[in-house]
């Protein structure tokens, strides 16, 4: 991955999410597709004038579920993030790329987050807020346990670098 | 005062006693009922009093009315009589309530700012009200009204016990209450009745009242009205409006024109809000503040301390850059941005200056920070393709300690950040950016005007310079070593 990324970090990996994120996304992916294609083949059934049209979009609604169940896994892959020195960076984006670098002493806040759906799966999300509100750093996919050993980590680090405003 | 002089034992020094409240409970001036409920007691006593020279007779209904204007009186009298104030040396204390006491207690180490505000009705009586700024929730407290030069001796006290509050630790310019030479007190000749004693109640230090202030620049009126017309949208919005005039009477229409009344009106006005709110404007300094009065009818009067002064942006809309002309404003730790103009708290610095001496201006104040010591870099060739006309202005500046962008086609701005002032910083890149190798910055600040961003830059450059964006923040305690 390092060598064909522009945004390398010198002397580290990124580390990546959860692969359980991605079979989360596929899920919801699946549940609104199904629901869709419920819709458009009832619509079909019942309506036998717009068949044709229906048909059209139930084949739509597949392929781009199949792309999405595609790049979910491409999307999920390019959360990652590094723990450096000073700060940590975080970067996401498969297509519109994004990092953001957010210094230790900068965190005002750590917290961890985890919906019913998300505990289901056996993950969390982690979220960083500094006193810019244009800094919105979260990483969503981490293992619980990775969650808060990464949330004491940085509040520590934080802690020990922090810097007033 | 009458309030009783109590807690001023306590001998422990400052720092030992965090919670020691010494000093005096001081109220409020007398007359600020008056000011606060003021026009329709004013109003209704005047219609009373019409009446009963016009009729000679006082109806019941009236009657009715003045037993509301006397017991609306009285509450704001028992009111005023109630709420009582006292500056310790770590808290201020305030205390209100008839019916419900309140007691809140603002602690000094976290003030972010004291203002003292002239609203009109205040200014005709010799009256002032101090706003008391917090970090994070704005307006604190707000102690109205007194009179003025008690309201200025007020802040300096405040002012000088946050800052003794407030840790050591901070950096920057350095800290001046050793410093500050025992000033004379100010011109007025102090009041024995209201507040006297520049000693601390302590007694180990004696309270310096704030220095004379050195006037930094003052805007002149003509100029003020001047730039407030040349400003790029009253311009376009006046320019449009004489074609539509022209087009009017070429078609010999001119009931048409009164179409554009509306928009005229909305111009007059938005210059109007300009020139009226900063009329005046004088920008002055203290050792560690800066000092800001402005205003035609409601004077304001804000003090920023230099040192949570975030970010500088200087804009130059069109037709100031041929005048030679900029604008100043300051994202400052604390102060929210506040979108319309009857925000009692500026974000600007300076409303209009000449270029040259605005630079230099918020260089000095900035701790000497060079603010064009950081050389513009222009952007690559490639990003043409995506900013066709902006491509050749935008540049990024890297300083020793400062950050600069630089944008805008038709109004030029320029953002400067500390770099130990930076919260974080952002890159994009879309797919067209990674195929011409190219990337967006942004350096994230508290909330406020200045936004450093800088689009379509060399994504290598932009790469180093948000990985060395933190060892400002922090200074690393020994090599980053990074073990593998």
């Amino acid at each position: 991955m390092t060598a064909s990324d522009p945004f390398g970090v010198p002397g580290a990996d990124w580390s990546r999410v959860s692969p359980r994120l991605t079979t989360l996304r596929r899920v919801l992916l699946v549940a609104a597709a199904v629901v869709v294609l419920t819709a458009v083949v009832a619509v079909g059934v019942l309506m036998p004038s717009v068949r044709l049209a229906a048909g059209a979009v139930g084949a739509a609604v597949v392929a781009v579920s199949a792309w999405g169940w595609w790049f979910t896994a491409l999307s999920v892959a390019a959360w990652g993030w590094v723990e450096r020195d000073q700060d940590l960076v975080v970067t996401r984006g498969r297509l519109w790329r994004r990092i953001d670098v957010v210094p230790y002493g900068r965190m005002q806040l750590v917290d961890v987050t985890a919906g019913p759906l998300q505990r289901a799966f056996g993950i969390a999300t982690v979220r960083l807020h500094t006193a810019s509100p244009s800094s919105r750093a979260h990483l969503p996919g981490l293992a619980p346990r990775d969650a808060s050993r990464l949330r004491e980590q940085l509040t520590e680090r934080g802690e020990s670098r922090a810097a007033g405003l | 005062m009458s309030g009783p002089a109590d807690g001023t034992g306590a001998p422990g020094s400052a720092s030992t006693s965090p919670t020691a409240d010494e000093g005096r409970l001081q109220r409020v001036h007398p007359l600020s009922p008056l000011l606060r409920g003021g026009i329709v007691v004013v109003a209704m006593l005047v219609a009373g009093g019409r009446q009963l020279l016009e009729g000679g007779t006082l109806d019941w209904p009236l009657l009715g009315v003045g037993a509301v204007v006397v017991a609306v009186v009285a509450w704001g009298a028992l009111s005023w009589w109630v709420m009582r104030f006292r500056i310790g040396t770590q808290t201020l204390l305030i205390e209100s309530g008839i019916l419900v006491r309140r007691s809140r207690r603002i602690r000094l180490d976290r003030v972010q700012a004291v203002e003292v505000q002239q609203p009109f009705l205040a200014r005709l009586l010799g009256m002032a009200e101090l706003a008391i700024e917090t970090a994070g929730s704005g307006t604190e407290a707000t102690l109205a009204y007194l009179r003025v030069d008690h309201a200025r001796r007020l802040r300096a006290e405040l002012l000088e016990r946050a800052a003794a509050a407030g840790s050591p630790s901070r950096s920057g310019a350095a800290p001046a209450p050793g410093s500050a030479p025992v000033a004379v007190t100010d011109g007025a000749g102090g009041e024995p009745g209201l507040h006297q004693a520049p000693v601390d109640p302590l007694g180990d230090r004696v309270v310096a009242p704030e220095p004379a202030p050195e006037l930094l620049h003052q805007v002149p009126p003509g100029r003020l009205m001047l730039s407030q017309l040349v400003r790029t949208a009253p311009l376009v919005m006046v320019v449009l409006g004489l074609v539509g005039v022209t087009v009017m009477l070429a078609l010999d229409q001119p009931m048409g024109i009164t179409v554009l009344v509306p928009a005229a009106i909305a111009v007059a006005s938005v210059v109007g809000n300009g020139f009226v709110g900063q009329y005046n404007f004088r920008l002055s300094r203290t050792s560690q503040r800066l000092a800001v009065h402005a205003g035609l009818f409601d004077v304001r009067s804000q003090s920023i301390p230099v040192g949570r002064i975030q970010g500088v942006v200087v804009h130059e809309p069109l037709v100031w850059r041929w005048l030679g002309w900029c604008e100043v404003k300051v994202t400052v730790a604390g102060v929210e941005q506040h979108s319309d103009d009857s925000a009692r708290l500026t974000t600007t610095l300076l409303p209009v200056i000449d270029r040259g001496a605005g630079v230099r201006l918020t260089g000095s104040v900035l701790g000497d920070s060079d603010l064009v010591g950081a050389p513009l870099q222009p952007g690559p060739p490639a990003a043409r393709w995506l900013d066709p006309l902006g491509w050749r202005i935008q540049a990024v500046g890297v300083g020793a300690d400062l950050l600069a962008t630089r944008r805008g086609v038709l109004d030029l701005r320029t953002d400067v950040a500390p770099r130990h002032k930076v919260q974080s910083v952002g890159l994009r890149q879309g797919p067209v950016q990674r195929r011409l190798g190219l990337a967006t910055l942004h350096i994230h600040l508290p909330p406020g005007p200045v936004d450093p961003e800088a689009r379509h830059r060399q994504a290598d450059e932009v790469w180093a310079l948000a990985l060395s964006a933190s060892a400002a923040v922090a200074p690393a305690p020994g090599v980053p070593g990074d073990a593998p």
